[in-house]
């Protein structure tokens, strides 16, 4: 893979943009086709919401996804504890350790929900464009969330 | 990216749409079990991508997995990603739902379960929040 999008702020950024970009056209036509019970399309958003992730995450962390590595591995019993290192959570690495941190994932949780609502006006109403507002307030109420926890966009 | 790295990708990529795309269609006939699954389908292809992206390689990854999951910490961690898988299904369920027939309750209790869940499930996971 040659992609270097990672290398620079504008790069991470811009990567990070386009990819949740797709990721949202996806998730909002993809519901609105679940809402109607059209099966192949819904399999075909859900394929592109995911790549679209995949491209803002490689663009981001230079990784499509998360190693598996000692210090990232899910249900690795071995130190559990190592991904506090460098992210500002407490030593149990499960809860921030600061109010700011706290305030950053309580804030994006929020404008994940506001998202949330936004969709279902409209989806509801069938609305391709507008439902992208619910997409974009979900998913960068979780990227804000994310970053608070972790350190990184994603 | 090797030829392990790309097919870890492309296999966990396949198991990742077809268990959301499942989850989506099975949250509007209010099937929440078989929203269930559809989730675990997306979490075991998440983590079969995370297998070829792993340093010591994909058969590290696994048995990783495994021997971890052999263990009381495993075991509970496992109930944590299961109690999460639930919430966050009952919560898009409960969504979706929503959308058919609008109401408060139930679009505040979707947004409660399936955060809830999300957290509860990724605690399991990774050990941290978010």
């Amino acid at each position: 893979m040659t992609l270097t999008l990672h290398r620079s702020r504008a790069g991470r950024w811009g990567g990070v943009v386009l990819g949740l970009g797709v990721t949202s056209v996806s998730l909002s036509s993809g519901f609105i086709w679940a809402y109607q019970g059209r099966a192949v399309p819904v399999f075909a958003a859900a394929f592109f919401a995911w790549a679209g992730y995949l491209f803002a995450h490689y663009a981001t962390t230079g990784q499509f996804v998360d190693a598996g590595d000692a210090d990232d591995s899910p249900l690795d019993v071995d130190d559990p504890s190592a991904d506090a290192d460098d992210s500002p959570v407490d030593a149990s690495g499960i809860l921030p350790d600061s109010a700011w941190h706290t305030a950053g994932i309580v804030g994006g949780a929020l404008v994940l929900i506001a998202g949330m609502v936004v969709g279902v006006v409209y989806i509801r109403a069938e609305n391709h464009l507008l439902t992208n507002v619910g997409g974009v307030l979900f998913l960068g109420g979780y990227v804000v969330a994310h970053y608070a926890d972790t350190g990184t966009l994603l | 990216m090797d030829a392990r790295e790309a097919g870890s990708l492309a296999v966990g990529s396949l198991l990742v749409t077809a268990g959301s795309g499942l989850a989506g269609l099975a949250a509007f006939d209010d099937r929440v079990w078989l929203v269930t699954l559809g989730f675990l389908g997306f979490f075991v292809g998440y983590r079969v991508c995370q297998f070829g992206a792993h340093a010591d390689g994909a058969t590290a990854g696994f048995r990783r997995s495994v021997r971890g999951l052999a263990s009381p910490e495993g075991l509970r961690r496992a109930g944590l990603l299961g109690l999460g898988l639930f919430g966050i299904a009952y919560g898009v369920t409960l969504f979706s739902q929503t959308i058919v027939a609008p109401g408060l309750g139930r679009a505040a209790l979707s947004g409660v379960s399936s955060i809830g869940g999300y957290a509860v499930a990724h605690v399991g996971m990774n050990g941290n929040l978010i």
